[in-house]
């Protein structure tokens, strides 16, 4: 039996033991088997296709009668509407070419390119036809900045080049490489000429590190292939180390090397879910956790495996999503492991508000040295957008949050921030130059930012915001010692197919802590 | 214990220097595949010509060429939305928008929707009337039978065997009616080499078996643009669906003898020849491919029509057929100078504009004819039953009642949310009190014939008040603030992060994160076999006078919300036509008795 072919052929069993050892094959039979008795459930709840034949159902005090012509509100009238020959010869004729920015080099077929498409070679067999295609894009950002984080301030010139490299195989698998050549353990090729702090010089910084390197394909489609049969699911996975993103990040925002797997688009007409994945993922190294720390108090992303499982639910006019997660301390730093649990619930409201409200609660975690706890807190977040007349343009939002004692994502990269990240401009840095952000570590801190952005005709962004950090409870050993406020703007607009600009300024007063300040230009080109 | 102890004994390092090395074997493998690649896949015909990539038109047989023979599919395909897909003009503005705002989808949209053009190399922005008979033809008859490679989820990207009309061609069933017709070639007087004479004919009917299963139809019906956005999601949820289960195929519902429903297929020839028809007890597979989307193209371009080919796109776009043009009534209306029109030179000319009428009549009543179909086929997927009162009716009490709609389709969500969040699907219940008027209404539309909710004008504007009891099946496009939560939008194209958004291949693995991030689908549809609830409340003060109230409801259905079309610049045509061809399905009303306190 090859992977889930179980479907086909043993779905009439209806019990399985699942072993203590949970191998990934083990894994793998029982999401194949989570989807078919999710298949099988719907089979046999089916209702008879004479169903829709049937006369209405209706309360005992209704009779039928007959519709009134003019008992709806009447639709859109045109009888004053003129022909126009040129609108017409317009939308078929007046059509503009566009130039496409091609990425930095293509092999085999082009990204969406026309003429005639080359034949497929089979190696996967006939039902998973290859046909390669090898791709480099990315982009390049340079900036100027001059940076005062109350520790350093600092003018200087910072350039950051992001290099992705994607050989597409099939219709579901390929793989996946990124690159970042010219930054290395957070400090970025720069010369530094501004600031009390400058080191007065400039600086190359070469990585020949790859920052991810991943297979990402379907075994329904593998197996598929090989079998030279068509299955009956689909199930994506993917391995290596990869990029892993949910809820925005704000639950889990880390590469990682280890394994996903999703059953994917199941439904359910009892719970009236239009949709739902679910998601099963583990790594074995480079977890990254502000809650797994090493003797000199660093991230210590070679000590920590993660073990989860995420569900994405589209019912009730919204979209759920639920995690739960155990990051996972190796040897000595066992003690720091913790269990995290997540829910969050997105919809909008009426023709006035968006609105996503989550929860990430820590628990678990059991230092026996005495040492402080590094993940047992809770961290609610309210995010909401207005409304407006424009709404696809004109955004202005408020998000707030609460957290409690010392809340972690499950994962997050270093150079993704924080937990709060996701809540305003004013607690992300740029990636590149250090520009200064407020604390976004929810530690015993509540606080918000209300900010409104303005997209003009979609091809220029305002941003401005207000944010602050509310600090409480004991001041020992907490992030931030006192309140904090700031007061932030970004502008950003394209230039062209390929090149943008953007603009940041942002100012911030810090009660305990010295002021933050940070203005930057940036020009990036995307390829 | 020290750090490095510890590493040791792990299998992360291990998993990430094999994982590297494997990864690292097959880049390599790939690579040397890349480059032998282009040399392994020509075919004779390509090695030698010097310019191998480019075919012409004839390498590609038209449908026109088709009918000769397959008269009742090409009437069938005619009218189909496979046959709309190149003449569509939504797809056209919408495809311009979309370049405008991600010039790096390029081709991608017309790779399917014009899928022979694409291949003959013609520019995407290239205007109708400059394109080739064939690639107006949208998914035409070689787009499905010039395939021989078993494609899966491949997004459109799929290849057409080039040959002329005497190439083979590949069907479900194989080729016994060609070779009969072949073997006595005489009889049926056709030629199988461009030199003879004779209609003429493909000289082989290959089997190939995906074309009858579902599989077949996934490499363009679920679809998903480079980041991983999907925008064709039906797949997805057939694959999770009883009739999956049930072996029930795409083809059974939209091909069979029953719109929507797996009742088996018609029987009759494939084709018929002159003075003779050959296999005539053969599955008929209907190629209207039932569904509910409609055509809003001018009439004298769509359906296809070999009547219509007697003048150019251009000169039918200058036809006003909506002012008459050809009828008797209008003709003498001018004779008689009652009308004073300006014509276009080409339809000067009265008998012109009587023949261009007829050709306006055939094609408007095969649009009705498809409504008709549409029809039966959205109606044999739903049933709705209600209204369900939550107390007995009293004057001046608030009503509470309900309706239940239930997906009654095995196959897919309703509605499927082909091309995402634009095919709208909603109840509308107006309730009437004793004097006939209508004094509650929900799923109303504004001036526009947009529902009354946050993307209408006219809520906007503060013209008309928001729906707030709204049923709607519509999916949505959601896409993530620059901070914070997310909201609808038009694309699902992210422009916060920033304003030159590149659709490229994503660098998260996102198949197995639900969507890529920062963009989504958001589906509101009901799931095969599921129901839900329209709960609805009146005010007491609006059922103050005892009698007899009516409650009538309908369930609508339009291919394009008018918000969409305004947003990408749609003419006033395109609105007209989009809302007079929108479906009212369902429709009955009931009468209760409010008695007095």
């Amino acid at each position: 039996m090859n992977g889930c072919s179980i479907f086909t052929s043993t779905q009439s069993n209806s019990t399985f033991q699942l072993n203590k050892r949970l191998s990934i094959v083990k894994l793998t039979t029982l999401i194949c088997r989570i989807a078919a008795g999710s298949m099988l459930l719907g089979m046999v709840l089916a209702v008879p296709a004479s169903e829709q034949a049937k006369p209405s159902k209706m309360s005992k005090e209704a009779t039928p009668t007959d519709v009134q012509e003019d008992g709806f509100r009447p639709d859109p009238t045109y009888a004053d509407k003129a022909y126009s020959a040129e609108a017409q010869l317009e939308i078929y004729g007046a059509k503009r070419a566009v130039e496409t920015p091609r990425p930095l080099l293509e092999l085999g077929q082009r990204i969406y390119d026309s003429g005639p498409l080359r034949r497929s070679t089979t190696p996967f067999g006939e039902k998973n036809p290859v046909k390669p295609e090898l791709t480099v894009y990315g982009d390049w950002r340079t900036a100027l900045a001059f940076n005062d984080n109350g520790a350093q301030e600092v003018g200087q010139i910072a350039t950051r080049l992001n290099l992705d490299i994607d050989l597409k195989l099939t219709g579901t698998e390929r793989l996946h490489a990124f690159v970042r050549p010219l930054d290395r353990g957070g400090k970025f090729t720069r010369c530094e000429f501004a600031g009390n702090d400058k080191n007065g010089g400039c600086e190359l910084q070469f990585d020949g590190n790859i920052d991810a390197l991943f297979f990402e394909g379907d075994l329904g489609a593998i197996m598929s292939g090989i079998n030279d049969h068509h299955h009956s699911y689909d199930l994506p996975f993917a391995v290596g180390l990869m990029p892993l993103l949910f809820q925005n990040g704000v639950w889990l925002e880390d590469a990682f090397t280890g394994l996903a797997v999703t059953v994917p688009a199941m439904n359910s007409r009892w719970l009236d879910i239009s949709n739902m994945d679910i998601t099963f993922f583990a790594g074995f190294d480079k977890v990254s956790s502000g809650g797994i720390i090493n003797s000199q108090g660093q991230v210590a992303d070679h000590d920590a495996n993660l073990y989860g499982i995420t569900a994405f639910i589209e019912a009730q006019s919204g979209y759920f999503e639920l995690g739960y997660g155990l990051t996972d301390g190796q040897g000595a730093l066992d003690e720091q492991s913790y269990n995290n649990f997540t829910a969050a619930f997105s919809r909008r409201y009426g023709n006035w508000l968006s609105n996503s409200a989550r929860v990430i609660w820590n628990t678990g975690q059991h230092r026996k040295s005495g040492a402080r706890q590094t993940a047992d807190g809770v961290v609610l977040l309210l995010e909401s957008s207005m409304i407006t007349s424009k709404p696809s343009t004109l955004v202005p939002y408020l998000n707030v949050f609460l957290g409690l004692d010392r809340p972690q994502s499950l994962a997050r990269d270093a150079g993704a921030g924080g937990v709060l990240k996701n809540t305003g401009i004013n607690f992300e840095t740029d990636g590149l130059t250090g520009f200064p952000k407020l604390d976004d570590s929810a530690n015993d801190t509540f606080g918000g930012a209300l900010g409104v952005q303005y997209l003009f005709s979609l091809e220029q962004q305002l941003v401005v915001e207000v944010a602050s950090v509310q600090a409480f409870g004991d001041r020992t050993g907490r992030v931030a010692p006192g309140d904090q406020y700031a007061f932030g703007v970004r502008y950003q607009r394209n230039l062209s197919r390929t090149w943008l600009v953007r603009a940041d300024a942002m100012y911030a007063s810090r009660q305990r802590l010295a002021n933050l300040a940070g203005i930057r230009l940036e020009l990036r080109r995307k390829f | 214990m020290t750090d490095s102890t510890v590493n040791d004994r792990r299998i992360g390092p291990f998993i990430l220097r094999f994982g590297s090395t494997l990864a690292s074997v097959l880049l390599g493998w790939m690579l040397l595949t890349s480059a032998t690649y282009a040399a392994e896949a020509k075919t004779p015909a390509e090695e030698k010509n010097p310019h191998a990539e480019v075919y012409d038109e004839s390498a590609y047989p038209s449908a026109s060429k088709c009918a000769t023979c397959h008269k009742q599919i090409y009437d069938e395909w005619s009218s189909s939305s496979h046959a709309y897909a190149g003449i569509s003009p939504m797809f056209h503005k919408f495809e311009q928008k979309i370049n405008d705002l991600a010039p790096t989808i390029s081709n991608f949209c017309v790779r399917c929707h014009m899928s022979v053009g694409t291949t003959l190399g013609e520019k995407r922005e290239a205007p109708l009337w400059e394109r080739s008979q064939i690639s107006r033809e949208g998914v035409t008859c070689v787009t499905c039978h010039r395939v021989n490679e078993q494609f899966a989820k491949v997004n459109g990207d799929r290849r057409i065997e080039p040959g002329d009309i005497h190439q083979p061609m590949y069907g479900p069933l194989g080729g016994d009616g060609v070779a009969e017709v072949v073997a006595n070639k005489g009889e049926y007087k056709v030629a199988t080499t461009p030199s003879e004479r004779g209609t003429k004919i493909h000289t082989t009917g290959v089997k190939f078996d995906q074309l009858k299963k579902s599989e077949f139809c996934v490499s363009c019906h679920q679809v998903a643009v480079n980041l991983g956005i999907k925008l064709e999601v039906v797949w997805d949820q057939y694959r999770n669906s009883p009739a999956l289960e049930q072996g029930v195929t795409c083809q059974d519902c939209h091909m069979g003898k029953v719109p929507g429903v797996a009742a088996g297929y018609e029987r009759g020839p494939a084709a018929q020849m002159p003075g003779k028809t050959p296999n005539k007890d053969r599955q008929h597979s209907n190629h209207a491919f039932y569904g509910p989307g409609y055509p809003i193209a001018h009439p004298g371009i769509f359906p296809h029509n070999p009547g219509a080919e007697r003048w150019t796109v251009e000169d039918w776009l200058k036809f006003d057929y909506r002012a008459g043009w050809g009828t008797e009534e209008f003709e003498e209306k001018v004779d008689s100078e009652e009308l004073k029109v300006e014509f276009p030179d080409v339809w000067d000319d009265a008998d012109d504009r009587a023949e261009a009428r007829e050709v306006i009549a055939a094609n408007l009543e095969k649009i009705a004819d498809k409504a008709e179909l549409r029809r039966q086929v959205m109606e044999n997927g739903a049933h709705l039953d209600g209204p369900f009162f939550a107390s007995k009716p009293k004057a001046g009490d608030s009503l509470s009642f309900h309706y239940t709609l239930t997906n009654t389709n095995t196959g897919h969500n309703l509605p499927s949310g082909s091309l995402g969040a634009q095919p709208e699907l909603w109840l509308n219940v107006a309730l009437i009190d004793p004097d006939g008027k209508n004094v509650w209404e929900s799923g109303y539309v504004d001036k526009n014939g947009d529902m009354a909710d946050l993307h209408s004008l006219e809520v906007a504007a503060g013209t008309i008040a928001h729906d707030d009891q709204l049923f709607n099946l519509q999916t949505k496009f959601l896409t993530t603030n620059v901070k914070g939560t997310d909201r609808e939008m038009y694309l699902p194209v992210n422009l916060d992060v920033d304003q030159l958004p590149f659709l490229r291949p994503p660098g998260q693995p996102v198949t197995v994160m639900n969507h890529p991030p920062f963009v989504r689908m958001e589906s509101r549809s009901l799931p095969p076999l599921g129901s839900r609830d329209a709960k609805y409340s009146v005010p007491g003060e609006l059922l103050t006078k005892p009698g007899k109230y009516k409650l009538q409801v309908r369930m609508r259905s339009r291919a394009e919300p008018i918000y969409f079309m305004r947003f990408v610049n749609a003419t006033a045509d395109m609105e007209q036509s989009m809302n007079e061809w929108m479906l009212d399905l369902h429709q009955y009303a009931v009468e209760f008795d409010v008695p007095a306190q």
